[in-house]
């Protein structure tokens, strides 16, 4: 759909008929002044499109000028390439019409229809038409309610959000599957407080509870009633006559038949006491004569034993006297063998004194005689020390390395000197300074000298200056000063005292290795050893020492074997004393006995066959009374038999006495407390309570039911919608894009998940909240959005015109170039209407302008 | 010689018919209780009117064992108003001896005197040479059957023998409590009257259960009666069926087909008139799409205030779904539309409970509603 013409009449400052015309397929812009009447051209097309001619709505009566009267508004429309006249009127003669050139093909309903089906939906709300209202660009995020927030934003394209996301149907769906879900069941799942299903679990319970409560008293009266029948039965039972007849006839035969056996009892019992009487006198007779029969042996048993212990008790004394005898001289013999073992001890201890003493003054005289050595050892160590003079052989080795440098010198002096050799055929040798010269041998002549030939005369030869005659003296000068040093005049004196000090040397090391031999810690360690010995001692008679020793040896012998034979004999003296002792306190026992056999003998003699015959007689009176106890008892009644029979009997009467008591005083309680439950009628209300809660819980499984459907049904709305609207917005999503990207690139827009509306821009990352964003950056958001809208329906092909009046009014001059090319960009196949004051601001909109005319408006 | 009474058992008065459900401002439960009442009256009135002079009942004369004092008395009351009628009451298993000896005190000692409560297993001559032969229930549950001692009571040569008990003939818990079939040879019986079962049965010639004189259930599906009885000696007696009943407890079936109007078919199945004493049970099988079953709700909820209580059972009528019934909630394919289809795959997923499948359906079924309501 498209517009292509307006027309007004009496529409605020409209009030004389104007046209409004030359709108294009794609960008319309009227850009005129305030005041010209834009808002009304828009209010207008917002009324002839969503608005009855019956109405006289708030915004119907703002188009009235203020001189009254009928508002008529037409608007000239091009669909599927033909054109429609849509007329309207409002309050006076109000109509709606619409027209086909001059034919008018829908008037009143009809015609409000047709718009509805021009508009694309079935009249629920706006549909086919894009608007932005003058200054409106909140998107939900002030303090609208956030439904209605989104019916402003989806006001224009409420049909494709419908179709997509369930829209109203779906919200008022949603709505009542909650409200009805809300009055049973909390946001949790449980049951609402005050709600049908928690007054229906209370109910459940409380009828349960009651139900339970009758329950108990139900069977308690059944159990009364039972215990009451059971108490009469058994009251019955005890008060029946002939019953209670044979109980008393019972307990009287049992009361006689105790009395019977207990008198019987009682002959009984004094016959029995007589043959007691009579068995004691019996028994004491008896006792008498075995007393007196008894009192006699045992005299003669212990005047037989008196005389035993007497023999024995000499026998023993004798042994006694016998074995004392033989210990003394046992011990005697001890005694002396002890005292000559002491002698040979003692003579052995002299013995070991005087070895001891001869063995110590030998080593006396060893030691004194080493302290004697040992002097003449020190005495030579000292005379051997000072025997060692003369140079050592370091001394030596020095004067024999100066003399060998002497030597050296005068060899090498004498090697450049001329020499001389004489050689003799016989006669008179050649001397040099008194020296002959050997024959043949070479003399070098370093210095002046002169040769003498005795007889003949003397030669003197005078060699030229050596060099090495310096070298000679050096050397020569070194060597005296070394033996001077040492006292000598030659080395051969040096090498004679040296030898002297070495044999000096060897004296004096065997010197001191003899006195360390002899006195290694010294000669004092050795007297000190003299001292320690004891001083001798006088050994003069003293016995042999090895003599000495036999000699305690055998004394210690015989001591020993004469000890053993006391211990023999003192063992035996032991053992006579002990048979004495025995055979004594047998003789006393033996006495005490006779003397107590002999007390025990009656006074008077003892006349054992008078007792006998007493005890006899005694006897048989017993046995004859016995007898007679035997007879009587075997035909006695069984007396504990009776007693106990005619006790029971005599119990259970009063027994039955008190049962029939209590038996009475039970069924008096039991009616009163069956009179009591039964007048509750409680199996009455038992059974009711039953049914009431077999519809209370058929109620509550109803309504658990029920919350299961809705929260099923919830789920799925929700489930669904979330679903469509991932749907839904992918195309907005990409229609909106490069729109941002004209103004900010990258730019996304978020979206709410509650109520469909943008909530935040993104720009590089950073998501900022829409309501802390610019007037002017809000309104182009919204602005986009809805051009976004308007390509996604024109895509889907319901091309909806998009109506913009003053929608621009905080954007800045930069940011309104790039809203210009949005509208360019979007209105290749969309209609766009421009309705602006900003002349200057909007003169590089471009687009087609619209034009304004008076008009012969046909009401 | 000959014997005219009627038989009728199972008045269970003081019923409260508690799990019948009553609207806030309703008062069924309270017309029902009154209607087991008026039973009284009619029994009288069935006995006056076909000249009768003796009522039998046959036990469970009242619901439970300890029946408010006011119940009995007024249940007493009413049957001394009919002088002219001699009531023979016997202890059912409701109101067994044991469990109700209050109760059987309370009418031996304080009933009227046409009103005959009968405890003793014994022959009662209650006119001449007729002899009326009772089997009290001693117990609620007593695991014999309660007219054995039939066989063992004797009664003069040629006098007419009427046995009077309480229990079943079927053995459906196996206590042993089997009334037997044949006991009315077994104990030479001209007549046996029988109370337990609230449905009429007619066991031999000489053996019958009258039923509730007033129903309860929707198991029998006419309304309560009692029984006119003439008893012959040595010959088979004529029993006539008196109806009683106030209230018609009715349980029809409704199975529909695919394409069936719902409301069209409950319509035809109501009964025409009387609607205010009819307890209707409809029990829909079959299938129904979701717009049926909306249909079906909103007939139920207009028709059914008609009745004394209307009960439908839609829980075998599954719903049947097809592109209309989707299209109806939304045919653009959006997100009303991926709901509806969510649920109804869910509703045909056999891998899923029935439980589970069946709230899917029932979800499906109210959002077509919520999207039909809210498009009104």
């Amino acid at each position: 759909m498209k517009i292509r013409a307006i027309e007004l009449h009496n529409v605020r400052r409209f009030t004389d008929p104007v046209r409004i015309d030359n709108f294009g397929d794609g960008l319309n812009v009227l850009c005129e002044a305030n005041e010209f009447g834009k808002s009304t051209i828009f209010d207008s097309l917002h009324a002839v499109f969503f608005t009855k001619s019956g109405s006289t709505a708030k915004d119907i009566k703002a188009l009235r000028p203020h001189s009254g009267g009928a508002v008529s508004i037409g608007v000239e429309v091009e669909t599927s390439g033909e054109v429609f006249t849509i007329r309207k009127r409002w309050f006076s003669k109000a109509e709606t019409k619409v027209f086909q050139g001059a034919t008018l093909i829908a008037q009143a309903d009809a015609a409000e229809d047709w718009i509805s089906r021009l508009l694309g939906q079935d009249g629920t709300g706006p549909a086919g038409l894009v608007w932005v209202r003058q200054g409106l660009t909140d998107l939900g995020t002030g303090a609208k309610d956030s439904l209605e927030a989104r019916r402003d934003l989806m006001s224009s394209v409420s049909e494709e959000v419908e179709l997509m996301t369930g829209g109203r149907r779906m919200d008022a769906a949603l709505k009542r599957c909650e409200e009805d879900l809300a009055v049973l069941a909390t946001a949790g799942g449980k049951a609402r407080a005050g709600g049908p299903w928690k007054a229906a679990e209370d109910r459940v319970a409380e009828l349960s509870e009651r139900r339970n409560a009758l329950q108990t008293s139900a069977d308690q009266l059944a159990e009364a009633l039972r215990d009451r029948t059971a108490a009469r039965k058994r009251l019955a039972s005890l008060n029946d006559p002939d019953e209670a007849e044979a109980r008393k006839v019972k307990l009287a035969g049992a009361k006689t038949a105790f009395k019977a056996a207990t008198e019987f009892a009682a002959d009984l019992e004094g016959l029995q006491r007589k043959a007691d009487l009579a068995k004691l006198t019996h028994q004491q007779a008896a006792e008498k004569c075995e007393r007196v029969k008894a009192a006699v042996a045992e005299h003669e048993d212990a005047k037989r034993l008196v005389l035993d212990a007497v023999d024995k008790a000499s026998s023993a004394e004798a042994k006694f006297e016998d074995a004392l005898e033989a210990d003394d001289a046992a011990k005697s013999a001890v005694d002396i063998a002890a005292a000559a073992t002491t002698k040979a001890a003692t003579d052995l201890r002299r013995a070991e004194r005087a070895a001891s003493a001869k063995e110590s003054a030998a080593r006396r005289e060893e030691i004194e005689a080493r302290i004697k050595a040992a002097e003449d050892a020190r005495i030579k160590v000292e005379t051997t020390a000072a025997a060692i003079t003369g140079p050592d052989a370091k001394a030596l080795q020095n004067v024999e390395d100066l003399a060998r440098n002497v030597a050296n010198t005068i060899a090498i002096r004498d090697a450049s000197a001329p020499n001389i050799v004489a050689h003799y055929d016989g006669g008179t040798a050649f001397n040099i300074d008194g020296q002959d010269i050997e024959n043949g041998k070479l003399i070098p002549i370093s210095r002046n000298t002169r040769i003498t030939v005795p007889g003949i005369g003397s030669l003197d030869i005078r060699p030229p200056e050596s060099g090495n005659a310096d070298q000679v003296a050096k050397a020569e000068a070194a060597l005296r000063v070394a033996l001077e040093a040492l006292g000598a005049e030659t080395i051969e004196e040096t090498r004679a005292r040296a030898a002297l000090r070495q044999n000096a040397e060897v004296a004096h090391r065997e010197a001191k290795a003899s006195f360390n031999a002899l006195a290694p810690s010294g000669i004092d360690a050795i007297r000190a050893q003299l001292a320690k010995l004891p001083e001798p001692e006088e050994a003069d008679g003293a016995p042999d020492l090895e003599a000495a020793t036999q000699a305690l040896e055998a004394a210690q012998t015989t001591e020993k074997e004469l000890r053993a034979k006391a211990e023999t004999t003192r063992h035996q003296l032991g053992e006579a004393t002990n048979e004495r002792g025995v055979a004594q306190a047998n003789l006393n026992n033996a006495n005490d006995r006779l003397a107590r056999a002999l007390a025990a003998l009656p006074e008077g003699g003892a006349d054992q066959d008078a007792l006998q015959a007493e005890a006899e007689k005694a006897r048989r009176t017993w046995l004859t009374l016995d007898e007679e106890c035997t007879a009587k008892a075997a035909n006695a009644p069984d007396l504990e038999m009776a007693k106990a029979s005619y006790t029971r009997l005599q119990s259970a009467d009063e027994m039955i006495a008190k049962d029939i008591a209590a038996l009475e005083g039970q069924i008096l309680v039991l009616n009163e407390r069956i009179k009591h439950a039964s007048g509750d009628a409680v199996e009455e209300e038992l059974a009711e309570t039953a049914q009431e809660l077999e519809v209370a819980e058929t109620k509550l499984r109803h309504i658990v039911r029920e919350v299961a459907v809705l929260q099923r049904l919830k789920a799925a709305l929700t489930g669904a919608r979330t679903e469509a609207r991932d749907r839904y917005f992918t195309p907005v999503a990409k229609e909106l894009r490069p729109l941002l990207n004209l103004l900010w690139p990258e730019a996304e827009l978020e979206w709410s998940e509650d109520n469909l509306l943008p909530t935040s821009l993104k720009r590089e990352t950073v998501a900022e909240d829409l309501s802390i964003l610019s007037g002017g950056t809000q309104e182009q958001i919204a602005l986009l959005v809805r051009l976004a809208f308007a390509r996604m329906l024109s895509n889907a092909g319901r091309s909806a015109p998009v109506i913009l009046d003053d929608a621009l009014v905080f954007t800045d001059d930069d940011r309104i170039e790039r809203m210009f090319d949005a509208l360019h960009r979007q209105a290749s196949d969309i209609q766009i209407i421009v309705l602006t004051c900003r002349q200057r601001a909007f003169r590089n909109l471009g687009g087609q302008m619209v034009t304004q005319s008076p008009a012969q408006f046909i009401a | 010689m000959s014997f005219r009474f009627i038989h009728s058992s199972d008045l269970h008065i003081g019923r409260k018919f508690a799990n019948i459900p009553q609207d806030a401002d309703g008062n069924i439960r309270g017309r029902l209780m009154e209607a087991r009442h008026n039973a009284i009256e009619k029994l009288a009135a069935a006995a006056r009117d076909n000249g009768a002079g003796h009522v039998l009942l046959a036990g469970d004369t009242f619901d439970t064992p300890t029946p408010s004092p006011s119940l009995v008395r007024q249940a007493l009351a009413a049957m001394g108003d009919a002088s002219d009628v001699t009531w023979w009451i016997i202890p059912g298993n409701h109101d067994n001896l044991r469990g109700a000896e209050p109760l059987w005190d309370m009418i031996a000692s304080d009933g009227p005197a046409n009103v005959r409560a009968v405890t003793e297993a014994a022959p009662i001559e209650v006119e001449t040479n007729v002899y009326l032969l009772p089997c009290p229930v001693q117990y609620r549950a007593s695991g014999t059957d309660p007219t054995e001692a039939l066989v063992r009571m004797e009664t003069p040569e040629g006098a007419l023998r009427i046995g009077l008990a309480h229990g079943g003939i079927t053995d459906f818990t196996e206590s042993g409590e089997v009334i037997a079939v044949d006991r009315d040879r077994t104990a030479r019986l001209d007549y046996l009257a029988l109370g337990d079962w609230h449905g009429r049965i007619a066991v031999s010639p000489r053996v019958h259960y009258s039923g509730s004189p007033e129903q309860d259930r929707y198991k029998h599906g006419r309304r309560g009666l009692c029984l006119l009885v003439e008893a012959h000696a040595g010959a088979e007696p004529e029993v006539t069926e008196i109806e009683t009943g106030h209230f018609l407890w009715q349980e029809v079936p409704m199975d529909l087909v695919s394409g069936q109007n719902p409301t069209e078919e409950l319509e035809r199945l109501l009964p025409a008139s009387g609607r205010r004493n009819v307890l209707l049970r409809v029990r829909a099988t079959g299938w129904a799409g979701l717009a049926d079953h909306a249909e079906l709700e909103r007939a139920v909820i207009k028709a059914g205030p008609e009745f004394a209580c209307f009960d439908l059972r839609a829980e075998a009528l599954r719903a049947r779904y097809d592109p209309t019934d989707l299209d109806e909630i939304d045919s653009s394919g959006g997100a009303l539309r991926i709901t509806a289809e969510a649920l109804m795959t869910e509703a045909g997923d056999d891998t899923l409970s029935e439980d589970d499948r069946s709230i899917a359906a029932e979800a499906l079924a109210r959002l077509y509603s919520y999207v039909k309501e809210d498009a009104q």
